[in-house]
């Protein structure tokens, strides 16, 4: 385990460092992705879409052909990407604001019609890149800059859980919530997005990845305190596990 | 004073959905193509159509057709009652209005400058077996009636619209066509 | 209506000789969303796009079928979608992403009554919106006008040829009327503007055996924003030098001449005709690129006249208009440009056009 953590980076992503935040979760994640892109040779046949959000320059990290979509339309844009190249890879990389407040009509008929692509949902539970503001899976009384006072229920309503929505839609065919905030769900996240990379290249169809993610900027917390809020909060309302898979 | 050319023929068809307003627009606007003439149709469509009005406007002609808007059409062909309450007031005087005579109530209209040629191409389609064919017998009566076009393009015309899924019906609308243009 | 293949000349409504131009084009991807009056666009490429193995995706909504042609052109693919004013309106976010990132694509508009839900019938409101790009953000779409059936028809192939010459977004600015409309058409083989087409190395196909393609539009904190937009406006100062279609009719010799595009130029045609068989000398001009405006003709065209005197009859309330002034502010006095404008609701008519020419000419 220790190893595969010292390895050397991944080749498909570029050298230096990133605009992630400390403790930040997309920073692993980017990694993981690396990883499996490597591990299945798949960068010079892939093309990625990029979301708005704090992942928005995903492009400069990692070295394939990517697109950076408009808010939340990473799964239209993508279905049409794939549409035309059937052949290749297409990654779609997207925040809990992009997939599941602007985009939400997006991914629920990119999921519905099956198209077969692989979907990276990162919920960090705010708005990361405008400042840390309430997003559709900010938790009950979780305070964020549009929510001094800690988002309430009511006028607010609760944080939407896209595994559990999802997997209702009949042709999705896998559909896994992880987290990044320990070593042990590292490894297990990885193995998830590298099922829904293989999936895509199997033409199993529609494959999404959710990744409980820290934002010790946002929450206003330190790293290690942003790991226990995930271990301590988050779990609780959103449990980890594979709500769909759909053998072939 | 500067007035409007009359030289084009400006065509109204009007009816319930159905009825078969625009197969009979098809039929004409076809017809024009086969004899070479200028055809601009015009059908109504989306909410205009929901509730069971249709309504066709196609003008002929043998010069290029400019104005795609018919506001006074010069030749009717009119299959309920309603479109006649609705429609009669805006034909150009003199012009023939061509009716089922079993329901428009065609007494009561209340314009007398106009050539009405009431036909009873309900009860005549219902004897030829098919009650949806009265559109092409009104359609053969105005053809006569306005010699717009040579009968053999319109029969040309029929062809053209009776194709493909509809071939089966191309023998009685031929056969409605006749008898429509034998009635007057 | 159905297409009839015996002889050259065919029937078909406006949105259907679009749909088929496409076909014969070579557009490979369709997405669209339906609202009258272009719902038959969509319909017949359903079936044609089927039939000729292209991808025809009905979108869950105007803004993801935009978006849906943003992936398609990125990836190196000939798209189209279509649609009328509310949901062009919803399009504008993708308008301009694709804009910025210089991809080519065609988008129809098949203009009706507004503002709101407005209604169904013939507008050409959308004039501005369509000229000036319409969306956030200093860019441009070449805008063509057609205002018969063998236009849209001809018009739609060459939207995708200036899209991929310039590596732009053309618009096809139809109406209600133009697009409804049933006309019989010489339906000929794809005829291309253009003897080259640059190549489309900037796609994204996966980058075997070259350095990744990145299809962006976010310039953060380096002078790439201001690279771009210097690009762009010479890019479009180019497409202004290039490009400029119009048709005039009578303008030889006219005391007046009338400035009318789309459907309303029909109807103009109509009434020139008949003041032209009472002995008035009354001409046309038709712009048939909206964007660019063929100012450059138009002021040519004023030059030659005595006392020049312009009409501009459109069914909005002065939005071509401002081009006319422009184009024709150096020759013409303002006062002798004079307007008749319909809104959403209202059409413009021969008897109409009739009045206003003799209101101005006495």
């Amino acid at each position: 385990m220790t190893q595969t953590i010292l390895k050397r980076q991944p080749s498909s992503i570029t050298e230096g460092s990133t605009h992630y935040c400390g403790g930040c979760g997309h920073g692993i994640t980017l990694r993981l992705i690396g990883e499996v892109v490597d591990e299945l040779g798949v960068r010079e046949n892939m093309i990625l879409t990029s979301p708005v959000g704090c992942a928005v320059v995903m492009y400069d990290y990692l070295k394939c052909d990517s697109i950076e979509c408009a808010h939340g339309r990473a799964p239209a844009t993508g279905t049409a990407i794939k549409r035309v190249h059937p052949d290749k890879f297409v990654l779609i990389y997207q925040g809990d604001g992009d997939l599941a407040a602007i985009g939400t009509a997006e991914i629920i008929h990119a999921a519905n019609r099956g198209e077969n692509l692989t979907v990276i949902f990162v919920n960090n539970a705010v708005y990361g890149m405008t400042g840390g503001q309430m997003a559709p899976t900010t938790l009950i009384g979780q305070r964020t800059t549009t929510s001094p006072f800690g988002r309430t229920i009511k006028g607010m309503g609760r944080p939407i859980r896209i595994c559990e929505l999802l997997s209702n839609i009949e042709e999705t065919k896998y559909i896994e919530r992880v987290s990044v905030h320990n070593v042990r769900n590292i490894q297990k996240a990885k193995a998830a997005i590298k099922k829904a990379f293989n999936n895509q290249i199997n033409g199993v169809g529609f494959s999404l990845v959710e990744i409980l993610s820290m934002c010790p900027i946002g929450w206003r917390l330190s790293p290690q305190q942003s790991q226990k809020y995930i271990e301590e909060q988050m779990l609780h309302y959103f449990p980890l596990g594979v709500y769909r898979d759909v053998e072939y | 004073m500067i007035t409007v050319s009359t030289e084009e023929r400006n065509i109204l068809i009007a009816g319930f959905g159905g009825q078969g307003v625009i197969m009979a627009g098809n039929v004409l606007a076809y017809a024009c193509i086969e004899s070479g003439k200028n055809v601009l149709a015009m059908a109504s469509y989306g909410a205009e159509v929901r509730g069971g009005t249709a309504k066709a406007l196609i003008s002929i002609s043998n010069e290029p057709i400019d104005s795609p808007i018919i506001a006074n059409p010069n030749t009717a062909m009119i299959m309920n009652r309603p479109s006649f309450i609705k429609y009669i007031e805006t034909i150009k005087p003199h012009s023939p209005v061509i009716l089922i005579s079993s329901m428009i109530d065609y007494h009561t209209c209340p314009r007398s400058d106009l050539d009405l040629v009431p036909i009873d191409a309900t009860n005549i389609a219902i004897r030829m077996g098919n009650i949806l064919v009265a559109n092409i017998i009104l359609l053969g009566t105005l053809i006569r009636k306005t010699g717009i076009l040579n009968s053999d393009d319109v029969r040309k015309g029929l062809v053209r619209a009776f194709y493909k899924g509809k071939k089966h019906l191309y023998y009685i609308n031929e056969q409605a066509f006749e008898t429509g243009y034998n009635l007057i | 209506m159905e297409a009839t293949h015996t002889g050259k000349k065919v029937l078909m409504k406006g949105n259907e000789a679009v749909g088929e131009a496409a076909i014969k084009a070579g557009c490979q991807c369709y997405f669209a969303y339906p609202i009258t009056p272009q719902t038959e666009t969509p319909e017949y490429l359903s079936r044609r796009m089927e039939e000729t193995g292209r991808i025809f995706l009905q979108a869950e909504s105007e803004v993801a079928a935009i978006n849906m042609v943003f992936g398609a052109a990125a990836a190196g693919a000939r798209a189209m979608t279509s649609s009328s004013s509310p949901g062009i309106s919803l399009k504008q976010e993708g308008i301009s992403y694709i804009s910025a990132a210089q991809l080519p694509c065609v988008i129809v508009n098949v203009v009706r009554g507004g503002p709101g839900l407005g209604n169904i019938d013939a507008s050409q409101a959308d004039y501005i919106q369509s000229t000036r790009g319409g969306g956030h953000g200093d860019y441009r779409c070449i805008v063509l006008a057609p205002n018969s059936i063998q236009e849209c028809y001809d018009m739609t192939m060459n939207a995708f040829d200036l899209a991929d010459k310039y590596r732009i977004i053309v618009m096809i600015q139809n109406d209600g009327i133009i697009g409804q409309m049933v006309e019989a058409f010489e339906m000929h083989e794809y005829i291309p503007l253009f003897d080259n087409l640059p190549a489309k190395d900037w796609a994204l196909t996966g980058c075997r055996g070259r350095q990744p393609n990145v299809c962006h539009t976010l310039y953060l904190g380096t002078n790439g924003l201001e690279k771009l937009n210097r690009q762009l406006q010479e890019k479009y100062a180019r497409i202004q030098r290039e490009l400029a279609w119009f048709e005039e009719y009578a303008c030889e010799n006219a005391e007046l001449i009338i400035v009318a595009y789309g459907a309303v130029s029909r109807i103009t045609k109509a009434a020139i005709k008949q003041l032209n068989g009472s002995g008035r000398r009354v001409g046309l001009f038709r712009p048939r690129t909206l964007w660019p405006y063929p100012s450059q003709r138009l002021a040519e065209l004023a030059g030659k006249m005595k006392k020049p005197k312009f009409l501009v009859i459109e069914m909005s309330a002065g939005q071509m208009l401002i081009d006319v002034q422009l184009a024709l502010m150096d020759v013409v006095p303002k006062k002798d440009i004079y307007f008749e404008g319909m809104g959403g609701g209202w059409y413009s008519s021969v008897e109409g056009t009739l009045k206003k020419v003799q209101e101005i000419l006495g």
